[in-house]
């Protein structure tokens, strides 16, 4: 991912202001993170910005930097402003942002606006606290001066200041006099403590509008005049369009046009179906290029030789290493997993309106500066006049952080002089994904006298990264590691020996960040393996793990015996098994006990008992949602996704052949939230997913005595052989 | 085309074989009907037709003609939620909210065929509907919590 990284001098005053719309909302407080400030270097976090506002009659406008994709950021990011503010709650107005408007206020120095890597609430919780309190401290400020008081002596409760005398003025009333005041640098915050909202489960604010039908998604933009478009891309990565017959599709009534890109055709039409009907009529020929023949045999080939190469990356040594093992003291297993889509309900949809000085574009999007970038440069217009709206995301698990359907939409817009709204198929989407690559991993442990003193993992497969960084960065340690996320410092586990190797391959397949990332098989490599290891020392696997867990992981600790404590643990009903595994991603940690019994030869899972600790917590209840949802989206790819190649093709197509989880598989999740109130903030939209893969598949070693070692599990079992 | 969504007659001019969801997004402007697969798998686009929770993405609008069609639209009176909606905030099931309208459709045909369902009834009616986000347990805990409000509501 690029970050313009802006000079030192170029950048903003770290607190600025103006009036806008004319007096309606008066007082506007813009912030920047505070690596920013100093002028620091950084690529990670990207620098973001965020308003917000108060009208005269006190409404409180909340502009949203983070793209709401589900996670609850427009109610938790919302909190964090108003606690500081001291606001009204029920006068917080959010907007889900109009990603330009951050840019503006800011000026040149500007660089991500990103949503991703469960960094919302971890990145944004200073500055928002921040721009709460320079807000709230301006309102004080012109209080003070409108009463001749001493700014100190005033008190503020939800959206009013008051003097001692019992005089009171609302924010609405201050907020013009207050916006001509200059922010302090370093308004008085609150004490640790004294939270009114933050730490409370505020309801979500999105909740009316998502059971109406009122809440807007991309897919539900209109734009008078506008055309819309179904596009085809070449079904082989790579493949470029040879030839079209499109007469067929033209004679569609309400088709108004083919065009053909480099590797992809789309149909433009009055309304969308014709245009998908039209892109059914196309008869297209495709060069397929160099990938005409892949398939998945040679994906796991691949895998494999990666597995026996003889010169892998080292990210983690101690102690010995693996050199010196006796071999009758190694126990050995290989593990692997399959490419995955993100198939987020709401299909990839983008609407372009390009005019003559001006380009709006309205995208579900975790990118919104990528999309700002694309457009500038498909239309030759500069980046001031590209104007990105983000309205909700019908989920996005890392698919919305690619542009490639911007590009497309983009591109039609560019040749059709109206507005265009491009909706792909469902197929399209799982054809043309960014896959969670495919990975494999060699585990190998050290077993003695009762005991396991040493473990080495080997995964292989490809780099996410290389898509973002020039060859001559690929091989920094920092690129390397990303593929081998939660083997490196954030494993809790303590051995005399470790070794933890990645191995680069190079497969033609597009690759992305899904949800949890390299985690999701990491955590399954390892928690899976600590049960065999469990299972040839005779121990209990929660004891294992308690007699593994180093001094320097101490949080771990409490995760553990919370989750085995509130499942019950060793107590499983009669006919039920468990299963354990702890992870830690994000830096948050979450651990998972499933309970499940076999029936028929497959597990169903009784319930899941989940224990995090995430650090602070802003809004308990968006916590236990997000490990619940988390958890349940891990379940889904564990039991019966994979993506699959033929013929240089994607075979799955739509959900009758990638099956996502229903209803009448979901277990409840019960979730346990660690009180740690001064720890370290960790991320949470993506915790819940790396442990559930793994916990599953130990409750189903516990039951059965087969231990699957490559996913999905229904697949596994049904095959009768690990 | 003529036919009645949401209490309220409609004529189209669209061919026949054109499914009820792009007419109800894209000629009637009901957006709150969603798109999601397109082949009745995941039920996002789904409505009533008479009472019955149908899939609109696989339901030509030539079969509608002369009948009634309800969608999430048509569920509120007014500003007065219908119970399963509120039974929805209270449970603060939605995520995404992406696939809930198609949900609480479903969830609606089903209180209206079964008022006291059991958890098996609540996995035949709603399975037909994912959702990505994984909302499923406090669906299920918002339908129990509306069929109790609704069945003392007589």
């Amino acid at each position: 991912m690029t970050t313009k990284v802006p000079h030192p001098a170029a950048l903003p005053r770290n607190v600025s202001r103006r009036g806008f719309l004319g007096g309606f909302a008066v007082l506007v407080v813009a912030v920047r993170l505070p690596s920013a400030e100093a002028g620091g270097v950084t690529t990670s976090p990207p620098h973001l910005t965020a308003f917000v506002s108060i009208a005269a009659d006190g409404a409180t406008t909340f502009v949203l930097p983070a793209s709401e994709m589900g996670q609850g950021v427009c109610t938790a990011l919302a909190q964090l402003i108003a606690e500081e503010l001291d606001a009204d709650w029920a006068k917080v107005v959010v907007h889900t942002g109009e990603g330009v408007e951050f840019r503006r206020s800011l000026g040149p120095g500007y660089t991500m606006q990103v949503t991703g890597g469960s960094t919302s609430i971890p990145v944004w919780r200073g500055p928002l606290r921040r721009a709460g309190a320079t807000a709230r401290d301006l309102l004080v400020r012109a209080a003070a001066a409108r009463w001749s008081a001493p700014p100190g002596s005033l008190t503020t409760a939800s959206g009013v200041v008051s003097h001692p005398d019992g005089r009171t003025v609302s924010y609405g009333e201050l907020a013009e006099e207050a916006s001509r005041l200059r922010p302090s640098r370093n308004p008085p915050m609150k004490p640790p403590g004294t939270d009114r909202i933050v730490g409370t489960s505020v309801p979500r604010n999105d909740l009316r509008a998502k059971v109406t039908g009122t809440a807007q998604f991309g897919v539900d933009v209109r734009i008078p005049g506008m055309l819309r478009a179904c596009t085809v891309a070449c079904p082989v990565f790579g493949g470029r369009v040879k030839s079209v017959d499109d007469v067929a599709a033209r004679a569609i009534a309400g088709v108004r046009d083919v065009l053909v890109f480099g590797d992809f055709v789309a149909v433009v039409a009055d309304t969308w179906w014709p245009a998908k009907r039209g892109v059914e009529a196309l008869n297209i020929t495709w060069d397929e290029g160099a990938n005409a023949a892949f398939d998945s045999a040679a994906v796991s080939a691949s895998l494999r030789a990666g597995l026996d190469s003889p010169r892998p990356f080292v990210g983690r040594k101690e102690g010995k290493g693996a050199a010196g093992w006796p071999p009758e003291e190694v126990i050995s297993a290989d593990y692997e997993v399959p490419y995955l889509d993100h198939a987020p309900m709401e299909p990839l949809n983008c609407t372009v309106h390009i005019q003559a000085e001006r380009c709006d574009v309205w995208v579900g999007t975790q990118v919104q500066t990528m999309v700002l970038q694309a457009a500038a440069k498909a239309t030759g217009l500069r980046e001031e006049q590209v104007f990105v709206h983000t309205p909700f995301l019908g989920g996005g698990f890392g698919r919305r952080g690619n542009n490639d359907f911007v590009e497309q939409a983009l591109a039609i817009a560019v040749r059709v002089n109206a507005p265009v709204h491009l909706l792909w198929t469902r197929e399209e989407g799982i054809r043309h994904g960014f896959y969670r690559p495919a990975f494999a991993g060699r585990l190998r442990a050290r077993v003695a006298s009762g005991g396991v003193t040493g473990l080495h993992v080997r995964v292989a497969g490809d780099n996410i990264l290389h898509r973002y960084l020039p060859k001559l960065l690929q091989g920094l340690p920092l690129a390397q590691e990303l593929p081998m996320e939660g083997l490196l410092h954030t494993s809790p586990y303590a051995f005399a020996d470790v070794l933890m190797e990645g191995v680069l391959t190079d497969l033609p397949v597009p690759i992305g960040f899904w949800r949890s990332v390299s985690h999701s098989y990491t955590a399954f490599f390892v928690e899976s393996f600590l049960d065999e290891i469990a299972a040839r020392l005779g121990k209990d696997p929660v004891d294992l793990r308690r007699s593994l867990i180093g001094d320097s992981h101490a949080r771990f600790r409490a995760v553990l015996e919370l989750a085995v404590e509130k499942a019950g643990w060793g107590k499983a009903t009669a006919g039920a098994f468990q299963g354990v595994a702890l992870h830690e991603s994000f830096g948050s940690i979450c651990a998972q006990v499933v309970e499940l019994r076999m029936q028929n030869g497959l597990p169903r899972i009784a319930k899941v008992t989940a224990a995090v600790d995430c650090g602070p917590v802003v809004n308990p209840d968006v916590v236990r949602a997000q490990i619940m949802g988390g958890t349940l989206f891990g379940l889904s790819e564990a039991l019966g996704a994979r993506i699959d190649f033929r013929a240089g093709r994607v075979v799955q197509s739509n959900f009758h052949d990638y099956p996502l989880l229903r209803m009448k598989d979901a277990p409840p999740v019960e979730v346990h939230i660690v009180d740690n109130p001064t720890g370290t903030i960790g991320g949470i939209g993506e915790i819940g997913t790396p442990p559930i893969a793994p916990a599953v598949c130990n409750a189903i070693f516990a039951a059965t005595g087969r231990r699957i070692r490559s996913l999905p599990i229904l697949p596994a079992l049904a095959r009768g052989s690990a | 085309m003529k036919f009645v969504v949401n209490g309220t007659s409609v004529d189209v001019s669209v061919p026949g074989d054109t499914p009820l969801l792009w007419v109800l997004r894209d000629h009637l402007d009901l957006t709150g009907t969603k798109f999601g697969c397109g082949m009745a798998q995941c039920g996002a686009c789904t409505v009533h037709l008479d009472g019955r929770a149908i899939r609109s993405c696989v339901t030509p609008v030539v079969e509608v003609s002369g009948r009634a069609v309800r969608t999430i639209e048509g569920l509120a009176d007014g500003e007065q939620l219908h119970p399963i909606q509120e039974a929805w905030i209270a449970a603060a099931a939605p995520q995404c909210g992406y696939c809930q309208s198609g949900q609480i459709m479903s969830a609606v045909a089903l209180l209206a065929a079964v008022p006291s369902p059991t958890d098996a009834d609540i996995d035949a009616a709603l399975s037909p509907n994912l959702c990505r986000c994984a909302t499923y347990p406090r669906i299920r805990e918002a339908i129990h919590r509306a069929a109790a409000r609704m069945r003392d509501a007589g």
